[in-house]
């Protein structure tokens, strides 16, 4: 019995101290194999007197659940601090930034003019797009700007030697709908338009939207009220000041130029800035594109692209849009 | 059109402040640009009489002057002036006196004499650009008297932005009636032709010989004259403050006139034109030398005034220097004319010119002023200058004078187009204000415009001023329910915003460059195709359209590479403007640049510069979002001037060219000075951009795929392409994918060959190939290759 004792004395202390699944491994082998140590007792039992055989086989048995209990216990701890190592050597300092590209970005122009495009569109306007390269017909005569009329003179036209141009205004567009669809007709004409000037604030090209509804029955009152929600929706602001100025555009009657409030923060005074032109169509460019004058009336309006990304993202050089430095670019990711 | 408060109120005086007034200008559609005052502020400023001039003991150009300031004492001022003189009144600023810019003056001793308080010229009081000599006041001033207040410079200039259709209130007296409509106020005085009796019998003969183009021609002969003559200090400073220069006396009251009235007027030296005035063409070869001294040569369709002999004024525009009134002018012959608004349009811009006399002409002038202006310019001159006039001189053609129109307006189409309920006796009521004849029949009215309202020619013309007058604050504005019910029967997918999203995220950033580019550098990418030029450039560098993105995406390379940017991505899309011999092509196209590294430097990644699998896998990736998947699109070998021969390709969808990709040339690197590899692509949005048809799902297969690799030695000129159709070619059915997962050269490989490893996966839908299949298939698969492009197999 002693030696059952002493064996499973040594039997433990040999297993806990053991560092590795092999040694572990082999002590399982030593102890509990075919040839292990508690199997040559339990083969020896048949020395035993038959009365005692019981009593011992029951020890030796015991002894043995105790030994793999001991051993299932070290196989854990080693797993787990196996588990711990890996985890320790796998641990990264993850501050360091990730792997890959980098973001991109757009251009404000064309956040500005996704802006646009959305609002309209939720009214079931089109988008629209016409040639750059313009004749005198779309650019001038078809919107009621005979030649020699002191409007051509404000235009500061871009030509070439065989006497096309490049558009001066997106109104241009509208001349294109009109002549190619009958109404009902809701298009917006966003792009790029030219004019021969070159200073701060302003810029040979530039971009605007042009918005032309044709229908039946559409008045001023229509006009204004989509215009005030487009640019209340536009700044986010539902108590935008928007201001309706009698102005004077050859393509449109009534026409009206179209002012926001900015506050500063210094004065309470208001200071109105222009952003927009607009009007009802004028019926003699209904008669250009051989549209019912009597039957169908429309609205047109024009908004300078530029002017509302300067005035949304609080770009204060009109130049910086068209410089493409990317330090500038990257703002807009 | 600027005008001064004070002038502006001697014509109408409503009962509201400055801003006041031009808030309803600027609300009526006569935006007013600016309020400023006329002069800077200043005090202590009088009116002095210069008793005696001594010249100072110690300084040649310095006088000691003994003047009276009212005071009953004499005063001691240096002055520095030429033109100071015993007589003279001028304007002393006292001890004290604080002139603009906040100068204090004070008493100095200068060179031993001492000084008490300073004569003022025009422009140390704020009144002149530049000015020569001390200010020369008029006789009548009482001495002593404040000179701010005495010349009115209490005063305010208005600037108004005038639109070309209102040529009506470009005249003092336009404005004045624009504001008692808009005010509902009685204008104070009104103008009526008072006819100054003639003293002399003197005329002049005129005749109009194109008498479509001036339906009237008024003129005078005024006699006994001097050119020598200024004008007085309060027309002076009315003019001053309408902007415009003070000449001498006669060309002043022109101006005067003009501004006041409306009507241009012209004054030539009587004596200079010979026998007569003839308005008529100029003839061929004929020239004239302006009062601006240019020397213009003359069109057939250029108006001019001419005498006996030769164009003496080009007509409504501006007058000759041949008989233009100096200094030696004894006797002036009038012209007030009316000329039609086509034939000065366009004339005066033709030579590089712009007047006052031709932005009015070009707009348009009340053919009633003609005889008017002249009378109110006689009494002027009589009254300033001196002189006796001659009868009123009238050439006309009255059938070629603008006829009056009567415009019928329908009550229903105000209301209609305005969207608001207005009643036609309040309809009536707002045009008559605007002076226009309104009769009432029925549902209709009938309406005759003042003859200087030229804007107003049909009835939305006068709905406009409807709307003008009830305010278009008062409109309100209504977004209609039925606005937002739906239009389009199909959900369009924005393709475009798509691929930009993709490059975005791609790391490339939006650029907008000009469509105009430098000839030079489109040339050099384009050498063939003739770029489409313009004719009034900005700038060399902004003189041609441009053919492809690519000048602009270069150009803004450079200009951040000039900026420690070394990695560049960018992309832009717009029109390429592409001339043939019969047509002009404006194509939407979508181009990038990529330079320097691949990736923005990192800690994890090894660096690396792009190259050309790069660009074209970020044209894959677009390509991708745009087409059908297994559409017949293939890339295949280009030779483009602008590209690298060895590292340039076509894509090619349907048949056609959509779009190109490589290496900039190094030549054209080179030349245009850039340090490092520059990859561009470009593709035609309208083939990619068209609506694909919807996606049809394939079912799965359940039976598993299996992937044989093979490498094979080829020559180096056999390229991939070649290689997948050679096994495309064998038609497979079930040969699912090809992917090429290696290329080498190098060691192992013999010289001029290369390897490259294939990937093949095979998959029957409906069972599991055979090991005998898959092998079978291998090796037909291999003995094509080998047949078709002498590969070798390597184990």
């Amino acid at each position: 019995m002693t030696d059952l004792n002493n064996l499973e004395v040594q039997a433990i202390k040999e297993i806990q101290s053991t560092c590795d699944m092999d040694t572990l491994e082999s002590l399982r082998v030593q102890y509990l194999g075919k040839k292990g140590l508690l199997t040559e007792q339990l083969k020896a039992l048949g020395k035993l007197p038959k009365e005692q055989r019981p009593e011992a086989g029951q020890k030796i048995n015991l002894l043995k659940v105790r030994i793999q209990q001991s051993l299932d216990e070290k196989k854990s701890q080693l797993q787990e601090s196996a588990i711990d190592k890996q985890l320790r050597g796998e641990t990264l300092d993850i501050t360091l930034p990730g792997r890959g590209q980098s973001l991109g970005s757009l251009h404000p122009i064309s956040h500005t003019l996704t802006r646009i495009e959305e609002y309209f569109q939720q009214y079931g306007f089109v988008v629209a797009e016409g040639p750059e390269i313009e004749d005198e017909f779309h650019n001038f005569e078809a919107l009621n700007i005979p030649e020699h009329h002191p409007a051509r003179a404000m235009h500061d036209t871009f030509y070439f030697k065989d006497n096309m141009l490049l558009r001066t205004h997106t109104s241009s567009v509208q001349i294109h709908v009109m002549q190619e669809q009958a109404p009902p007709i809701r298009v917006i004409a966003p792009g790029r338009v030219y004019r021969c000037d070159s200073d701060p604030t302003h810029s040979p090209m530039f971009h605007q939207v042009e918005g032309l509804l044709v229908d039946e029955k559409v008045s001023f009152v229509d006009l204004k009220g989509i215009i005030i929600e487009f640019l209340q929706t536009f700044f986010e602001d539902e108590k935008l000041k928007v201001r309706f100025r009698p102005s004077y555009f050859p393509f449109t009657e009534p026409s009206a130029e179209i002012d926001i409030a900015m506050t500063s923060c210094k004065s309470k005074n208001i200071k109105w800035l222009e952003v927009m032109g607009c009007g009802m169509v004028h019926p003699r460019v209904f008669e250009k594109v051989g549209i019912d004058a009597d039957k169908y009336s429309g609205y047109a309006f024009g908004l300078g692209v530029e002017r509302l990304a300067m005035l949304r993202y609080q770009v204060n050089d009109l130049r910086l849009f068209f410089e493409n430095d990317l330090r500038f670019l990257q703002q807009f990711s | 059109m600027r005008v001064s408060e004070n002038w502006l109120r001697e014509w109408v005086n409503p009962g509201v402040n400055i801003q006041q007034l031009a808030d309803t200008l600027t609300m009526a559609g006569l935006e007013v640009d600016s309020i400023e005052p006329a002069a800077p502020a200043f005090s202590g400023v009088v009116v002095a009489k210069v008793i005696e001039v001594t010249a100072h003991p110690d300084a040649k150009k310095l006088h000691v002057c003994s003047i009276d300031d009212g005071s009953g004492e004499r005063t001691t001022v240096i002055c520095g002036a030429n033109n100071v003189r015993a007589g003279l009144n001028v304007a002393y600023a006292k001890v004290g006196a604080i002139l603009p810019h906040n100068f204090k003056i004070e008493a100095k001793t200068i060179r031993g004499v001492e000084s008490f308080g300073m004569l003022c010229s025009a422009t140390e009081l704020g009144l002149a650009e530049s000015s020569q000599g001390i200010l020369e006041l008029s006789e009548g001033h009482e001495l002593g008297a404040d000179v701010f207040e005495s010349f009115a410079l209490n005063d305010f200039v208005i600037d108004i932005d005038l639109t070309p259709n209102r040529s009506d209130c470009l005249s003092v007296q336009g404005i004045a009636r624009e504001v008692s409509a808009l005010l509902n106020t009685e204008l104070e005085k009104t103008t009526s032709l008072t006819k100054i009796n003639s003293l002399s019998q003197t005329t002049f003969p005129v005749s109009i010989q194109a008498s479509k183009d001036c339906p009237r021609y008024v003129g005078r002969v005024i006699e006994g004259i001097s050119g020598t003559v200024q004008s007085p200090l309060w027309m002076q400073e009315k003019l001053r403050r309408a902007g415009v220069r003070s000449i001498n006396a006669i060309i002043d009251i022109t101006n005067y006139v003009m501004l006041e009235l409306g009507q241009p007027m012209h004054a030539f030296d009587l004596n200079k034109l010979d026998a007569e005035i003839v308005v008529r063409f100029a003839k061929p070869s004929e020239s004239l030398e302006l009062l601006d001294g240019q020397v213009v040569e003359l069109s057939t369709d250029d108006l001019v005034i001419a005498d006996a002999k030769k164009p003496v004024a080009l007509g409504g525009i501006m007058g000759g220097s041949g008989a233009a009134v100096d200094d030696e002018t004894t006797n002036i012959f009038l012209e007030s004319a009316s000329f039609k608004p086509n034939t000065i349009a366009g004339k005066a811009r033709r030579y590089g010119l712009h007047t006052d006399s031709s932005h009015r002409f070009e707009r348009g002038v009340d053919p009633g002023l003609a005889q008017l202006a002249i009378e109110r310019a006689t009494q002027l001159i009589l009254e300033l200058v001196g002189g006796s006039a001659g009868p009123v001189i009238c050439e006309e053609q009255t059938s070629a004078l603008p006829k009056p129109v009567e415009i019928n307006l329908v009550h229903a189409k105000v209301e209609a187009l305005l969207g608001i309920n207005i009643s036609i006796t309040k309809i009536q009521e707002l045009l008559k204000r605007l002076h226009c004849e309104v009769q009432i029949d029925g549902t209709y009215m009938r309406v005759i415009p003042p003859s200087y309202r030229f804007d107003l020619t049909m009835d939305v013309d006068l709905i406009e001023e409807i709307a003008r007058l009830v305010g278009y604050e008062n409109i309100p504005g209504v977004v209609k329910a039925d606005l937002s019910c739906k239009k389009a029967v199909t959900i369009s997918v924005n393709k475009l915003a798509l691929i930009k999203q993709e490059l975005v995220s791609r790391g490339f950033r939006e650029i907008i460059s000009f469509s105009f580019v430098d000839q030079a550098i489109e040339t050099l990418l384009n050498p063939k195709h003739d770029a489409k030029i313009l004719a009034n450039p900005i700038s060399q560098e902004m003189s041609v359209m441009r053919s492809s993105i690519w000048p602009g995406l270069i150009k803004a390379a450079q200009y951040n590479l000039n900026r420690q940017q070394t990695r560049i991505r960018i992309f832009e899309n717009g029109l390429q403007f592409l001339q043939t011999d019969d047509e002009l092509l404006q194509l939407p196209i979508l181009s990038g640049l990529v330079s320097g590294d691949c990736e923005p430097q990192q800690w994890a990644n090894k660096s690396r510069k792009v190259d050309f699998y790069d660009i074209k896998g970020d044209v894959e990736r677009i390509l991708d979002i745009a087409l059908q998947p297994n559409v017949c699109m293939c890339f295949e070998i280009l030779r483009d001037p602008a590209l690298h021969p060895g590292q340039a390709a076509q894509i090619i969808f349907d048949n056609k060219m959509i779009g190109r990709v490589g290496k900039l040339h190094p030549r054209i690197q080179s030349a245009l000075d850039i340090d490092q590899p520059v990859f561009l692509f470009e593709l035609q949005l309208r083939e990619l951009l068209k609506k694909t048809s919807e996606i049809v799902f394939e079912p799965l297969s359940k039976y598993p795929s299996i992937r044989r690799d093979i490498t094979l030695i080829v020559d180096e000129t056999i390229n991939a392409a070649q290689i997948r159709s050679n096994i495309e070619q064998m038609e497979i059915p079930f040969l699912q994918k090809i992917e090429i997962f290696s290329v080498y050269t190098g060691e192992g490989i013999p010289e001029t060959k290369k390897s490259i490893s294939l990937g093949l996966i095979l998959q029957e839908f409906s069972r599991t190939l055979t090991d005998k299949e898959i092998e079978q298939t291998i090796s037909l698969i291999i003995s094509q290759l080998k047949v078709k492009v002498g590969a070798e197999i390597r184990n």
